[in-house]
């Protein structure tokens, strides 16, 4: 099994949120519900500001707290690629669990209270079916966002990825979400901001 | 009784009842019908099935106040189901069951299958949603009813298939969204929370009935009474429903089409110019994607769309737009009640209605009043004016380029209708420095332009950008970011011009060879021929005319940028450097700037930055994607359309006079800056032909009564908003169209539903005004939504009532038109000197278009590139593809003149002196060379005596309108995704909002000499203290008992202020910023209009 995960390129991201948005076309989500959300970061003081975004969605960990949470094994691993999704076979139980909710570090897995059960990312199988890469990553207007192979990735982006960052702190489950971050984001003051 | 009475008696009774509850959900109710429903045997039909008696039906039967209570009923339904145009409880399933705030979803397929199945279809397919209560409750209504015939004639297996059917569409649709449909009928007192909860009742007991015959047995039920006849009878005699919501019988099918990706551009104008696809299955969007051809490095980009392309669905079938005309309820002809405008309710019309109350009112008030009594925004109903005849006022503005709107007089392009400006993008990476002011793609433009630049900055290219804001483009460029206030970019460049002149003791900083080869007037000693007087740009920067040299120390006061830095900046743009200098519209759009083009070309033309590799000095308009120099693939031509023109002609109004225009005031008719921006950098010399520039233009005024909007959203986009409401209310008629009751349509007596570019036939989007290499093209993605006719077919219905025919707007059909502009388009070839046709057309292509034409060769087939919606001319570094502007000029001024008088470059410039002089709106006099002026509202404003020192008067913080990624003008704005993305704060810098105790998310209000509006405050250190971003585009939702806008509206807070050519100064307003201690506005998300 290949394990594949996301790779953020920060230094060129622009915060548009075309990601955010192509998430919710592909997942049909209404507002206030994200498989992927994209959160802006400032720090400095003028005339020395920097900025920051981080588009952040389900970090396909290796050892998914989610799935060890669940109650009814719906979580799992996915044998080829290594994403963390749903086995179909398996009835959500819903708004009164949430275990998985609770359970991730990243806080990914969403109640969909509509559905009436959790929802998440599964990278687009539709579109890694057809040879494509999630909806997320093809709708980067400044290619920041990658997806693949996680060892590919680090070989391709080089060494200077990192998984935690000052505002985003590793949360022990072997993530498979690499960051490159700018200057701004290495710093350890620092403001969320809604622009 | 035996089963099989009971089962007929069954079978009529569902019958009944959802033929009842069919009429009583898919029309307005009305006497008759409330007869039938209080009728006892409905009651007793309807107990005998849920085994509970409905309350108090009878009373409905004869209250005491029969008419106004059944008005008072229609009202409820009206609200509920109809809405203006958004109903309370949407009675659509896929507002429920896919993403809310979308018509047209997953679920409008499966009940249009259901239906297909049993041969039925709504009669409005595909125009209207199949899932509509009324649709579903009509497909039940009929199969019940063919269920009963079955029985009748004994056809068992038809009968089964029938009521398994019924069984599975009530499980699966209506019982599923119903109970959410009733939760937003709260309000529904009078008649439909209980008509919705007796449908419910209903259709769970007629899950049981059906589970039960499906299981061939028959249920027992309390009996259902007989005497029905009477009851079906008074049913049928009720009027039909709307068309919207009646079915039709069609050939029955079982399989589905497939769906399929096709090429659906986005068609606004942020600049992007995106390839947006869209997931199409019978005329429903499923999803939407972007460019994924197959290459996209550095320098082949694709031409991915935005967050706004991505959401592009909801512009085209969100719950809120226009599905019908609307008349505004208090307005009577002749007694318009103008005061409520904006705040009145509205009622359904016909188009047909519609269009004879145009037609009525139109002739009324040429009678009344002659001529220029209408004000047209809009071309399609300026040509309804001109063929019937009727002189008419239109708007002329500066709004995109500010005072970039005419350096053709400056022989340079406009970087818009002209883009021979700039350097190819390739060659941009051929530059040691780009200085820029205002230049923040990232945010104005979105897709590829900040792609590009990042190109040029990982081959070596270092920026430094001038911006009261730090922005994301500075961020991403890493470049270093000098904060400036707004207005004062002249004085900064002045002030570097100065420090070349100072420091260049050894011509190593400025290029005296080029000053004397290509340029005039920069000093007394090289004066173009037709200079009036002997004042020269070096002169002046030292002092010479008004005592004060421009040095860094002098900007430094105005700009607040530091002496040193442009000192620094000054030394980068020395001759040695290759440099850009490009100065976005954002600071032309600003009061008092008309000379900043010329200051900017003085600057770079000192450092020889002109006509050679790497170095250029002009406009960066977002249009060309950072992209500049002649286009690479060209549009045909659709070929002549056979349009009649009549007479009727505009006088137009300069935007920052309009307001004040249709309230009566004077204003400037100028033909010269209405005509001087068209037809090339030569344009000029035809728009001042004939024209005495030694004479003033005289103003006049107009009566208007009439104002006629469509699809410009000027209540939003045009200065003076609050102004503008005052002119709205005025006049006595007032038509908007569009897709959405915009801020501006909402003030409006008439409304017109207009199809988006997704429902026409196809086009050439925007031809021209986008990036070089590329040229988009799409088809028809979508049948158009309910009643919404485009706009060129709303003028000809108007039209017809006054008796012209539709041939008078042209002979051609769309369609071939289209064909025509595709087939004619032509490529370049790899030599970057010859061209070939784009397309190759075959004999089944002509077929299948159904058009005229003949097959031809080009580059690709023609089935490819309409389905691709994209064509790329691929790019490589060193291809013959090349753009320099002014190259030839540079290296043989005589041989190559410029667009100017002299044919060399101005630094004195008589000529656009002259027409500043005569054609203006200050009274003060504009020499031939860039002088600085305080502008109108801007930093010297702040003070209390209008120059800096002192103390600061009411408004001292000064206000600028960033483009915000969530909207492309005010298009999205009601986008409920890109709401919650992005919550269009107002931007403060942490001093100004430390010392009025402001904090990060606090209500505040900005206020302006011109109006008051709220916003949430963004506390930054990213703005230059004393600056105050309010980004542009928010539709405007005035506070009627405040006269508080609560939206952010920018334009609610500028004024109709018209000084020098008449531009648009956004980015100059003086604004006072405070917490606000009425209510506190929402989220945005939030704040539904």
């Amino acid at each position: 099994m290949k394990q594949y995960g996301f790779y953020l390129d920060v230094t060129r991201c622009a915060g548009c949120r075309a990601c955010q948005i192509a998430c919710k076309d592909t997942n049909r989500l209404n507002v206030g519900t994200f498989f992927r959300r994209v959160r802006s970061f400032e720090t400095g003081e003028f005339p020395h500001p920097g900025v920051w975004h981080l588009s952040e969605s389900c970090h396909h960990c290796d050892h998914p707290a989610c799935a060890a949470a669940c109650p009814v094994g719906r979580i799992v691993k996915d044998g080829e690629t290594g994403l963390v999704v749903f086995d179909a076979e398996v009835k959500c139980l819903g708004e009164h669990c949430q275990r998985c909710v609770r359970a991730c570090p990243y806080r990914h897995p969403v109640y969909i209270p509509a559905r009436g059960e959790v929802g998440k990312c599964g990278g687009c199988p539709d579109s890694l079916r057809e040879g494509r890469s999630p909806a997320c990553v093809e709708s980067c207007m400044m290619r920041a966002l990658k997806f693949g192979p996680v060892d590919e990735l680090r070989e391709k982006y080089g060494p200077d990825a990192v998984t935690a960052l000052p505002c985003f702190p590793d949360g022990g489950t072997g993530s498979n979400f690499l960051i490159r971050p700018n200057s701004a984001a290495r710093e350890s003051v620092f403001e969320e901001k809604h622009y | 009784m035996d089963d099989i009475t009971n089962r007929e008696r069954l079978l009529r009774g569902r019958d009944f009842l959802y033929a009842l509850f069919y009429k009583a959900f898919a029309r307005e109710p009305d006497a008759a019908f409330l007869e039938a429903l209080s009728d006892p045997g409905t009651a007793a039909c309807f107990a005998a099935f849920t085994g509970e008696a409905p309350a108090r039906l009878a009373e409905l039967r004869a209250p005491e106040n029969g008419e106004t209570f059944i008005r008072a009923l229609r009202k409820e339904y009206m609200r509920l189901f109809v809405g203006s145009p958004v109903p309370e409880a949407p009675p659509w399933e896929s507002v429920y069951t896919g993403v809310e705030g979308l018509l047209f979803q997953e679920a409008t397929l499966e009940v249009r299958a259901c239906c297909r199945r049993f041969g039925l279809l709504p009669e409005k397919y595909p125009h209207a949603a199949d899932d509509s209560l009324a649709l579903e409750l009509g497909f039940l209504s009929v199969l019940s009813h063919r269920a009963v015939s079955a029985h009748e004639a004994g056809r068992e297996e038809e009968l089964r298939r029938l009521l398994d059917g019924s069984h599975t569409f009530i499980k699966e649709h209506l019982a599923r969204w119903l109970p959410r449909l009733m939760r937003r009928m709260g309000a529904a007192v009078l008649l439909y929370r209980r008509l919705a909860r007796m449908l419910d009742a209903f259709l769970k007991a007629d899950g049981r009935v059906l589970e039960k015959l499906h299981e061939g047995r028959v249920p027992e039920i309390a009996e259902v009474p007989e005497g029905f006849e009477n009851l079906f009878a008074a049913l049928d005699a009720l009027t039909v429903p709307d068309a919207e919501n009646r079915l039709r019988v069609c050939e029955a099918a079982d399989e589905e089409g497939e769906g399929k990706w096709v090429a659906a551009p986005c068609w606004h104008n942020c600049g992007g110019k995106c390839l947006v696809r869209a997931f199409v299955k019978d005329g429903v969007v499923l999803r939407q994607g972007t460019d994924n051809s197959s290459t996209d490095d550095e320098i082949n980009r694709q031409q991915r769309a935005c967050l706004r392309g991505y959401a592009q669905q909801f512009q085209a079938r969100g719950l809120d737009r226009l599905r019908f005309p609307m008349r505004r309820k208090h307005w009577i002809p002749g007694d318009p009640h103008g005061e409520l405008r904006g705040r009145d309710e509205w009622e359904r019309i016909t188009w047909d209605e519609a269009a004879q109350i145009i037609r009525d009112e139109l002739s009324r008030i040429r009678e009344s009043y002659g001529d220029n009594a209408v004000l047209a925004l809009g071309s399609q109903s300026e040509s309804l004016l001109n063929k019937l005849n009727i002189n008419y006022l239109t708007a002329w503005t500066t709004s995109s380029w500010g005072t970039w709107y005419a350096p053709g007089v400056l022989g340079w392009a406009d970087g818009c209708n002209f883009y021979d400006c700039n350097l190819d993008r390739l060659d941009m990476m051929n530059c040691d420095y780009v200085v820029a002011f205002g230049y923040n793609p990232a945010w104005s433009a979105l897709g590829n332009a900040t792609n590009y630049a990042l190109s040029w900055k990982n081959a070596g290219v270092k920026f430094i950008l001038f911006d009261p804001i730090y922005t994301d483009t500075a961020s991403i460029l890493g470049a270093r970011w000098v904060p400036i206030r707004p207005g004062t970019d002249m004085a900064a460049m002045m002030a570097m011009s100065y420090v070349l002149l100072e420091e260049d003791r050894d011509g190593s900083l400025i290029d005296w060879d080029f000053l004397e080869r290509c340029c005039l007037g920069w000093d007394r000693d090289h004066m173009p021929a037709d200079a009036k007087t002997d004042e020269n740009y070096f002169d002046y920067l030292r002092g010479a005319y008004d005592g004060v040299p421009k040095t860094p120390e002098w900007a430094e006061k105005i700009s607040g940028v530091p002496a040193d830095t442009l000192r620094e900046v000054a030394r980068v743009l020395g001759r040695k450097n290759n440099v850009a200098l490009l100065c976005s519209y954002a600071c032309a759009r600003t009061y008092d700037t008309e000379q900043l083009p010329q200051t900017a070309i003085c600057l770079a033309a000192m450092g020889g930055h002109i006509g050679k590799s790497g170095n250029c000095v002009g406009p960066t308009a977002w249009n060309h994607t950072n992209n500049f120099g002649p286009r690479l693939i060209k549009a045909g031509s659709p070929g002549p359309d056979g349009a009649v023109y009549g007479t009727g002609r505009a006088t137009a109004v300069c935007e920052t006079q309009l307001w004040g225009a249709v309230l009566g005031e004077p204003f400037n008719p100028t033909t010269v800056f209405t005509k001087i921006n068209e037809a090339g950098p030569d344009g000029w010399k035809n728009a001042i032909a004939g024209c005495d520039l030694t004479e003033r233009v005289e103003s006049m005024t107009a009566t208007v009564k009439m104002i006629w909007t469509a699809g410009k959203a000027k209540l939003t986009t045009c200065e003076g908003a609050k102004k503008g409401i005052e002119a709205f209310r005025s006049v006595e008629f007032v038509v908007g169209q569009g897709h959405f009751l915009t801020a501006t349509n909402k003030y409006a007596d008439i409304v017109l539903p207009i199809t988006t570019n997704w429902e026409r036939e196809g086009s050439y989007l925007w031809e021209g005004y986008y990036n070089r290499d590329i040229l988009l093209v799409s088809r028809r993605v979508l049948p158009s939504f309910y009643e919404a006719k485009s706009d060129l077919e709303a003028v000809i219905a108007v039209g017809e009532k006054f008796g012209l025919s539709a041939d008078m707007w042209g002979t051609v059909s769309a369609k071939q038109r289209l064909f025509n502009s595709v087939i004619s388009s032509t490529v370049i070839k790899e030599d970057g000197v010859n061209w070939e046709k784009l397309v190759s057309v075959t004999e089944d292509d002509l077929r299948e278009w159904g058009v005229e034409g003949r097959p031809q060769e080009g580059r690709i087939p023609l089935r490819t590139y309409m389905a691709d919606g994209l064509y790329r001319v691929e790019r490589h570094v060193g291809d013959k593809f090349g753009y320099i502007d002014k190259k030839d000029f540079r290296d043989d001024p005589e041989g190559h003149p410029i667009a100017t008088v002299s044919g060399k470059i101005e630094f004195a410039c008589q000529t656009w002196a002259d027409i500043l002089n005569s054609q203006g709106f200050s009274e003060s006099v504009y020499s031939a060379i860039p002088k600085y002026r305080a502008p109108t509202q801007g930093y010297e404003a702040t003070f209390r005596v209008g120059r800096p020192g002192g103390g600061k008067g009411k408004y001292p913080l000064q206000c600028i309108n960033p483009h915000y990624q969530r909207r492309a003008h005010s298009v999205f704005d009601n986008v409920p995704w890109l709401r919650e993305a992005m919550p269009n704060p107002v931007f403060l810098s942490k001093t100004d909002a430390e010392a009025r105790g402001i904090r990060e998310g606090d209500t505040v209000k900005i206020a302006s000499p011109y109006g008051e509006t709220l916003r949430k405050a963004c506390v930054t250190a990213r703005m230059t203290p004393g600056v105050v971003g309010l980004p542009h585009g928010p539709w405007l939702r005035v506070d009627e008992k405040t006269g508080i806008d609560r939206s952010g509206s920018e334009n609610y807070i500028t004024g109709q202020v018209a000084t020098g050519m008449g531009c648009s100064g956004y980015n100059t307003l003086c604004v006072e910023v405070s917490l606000f201690d009425g209510e506190p506005i929402p989220d945005d998300q939030e704040a539904r209009r």
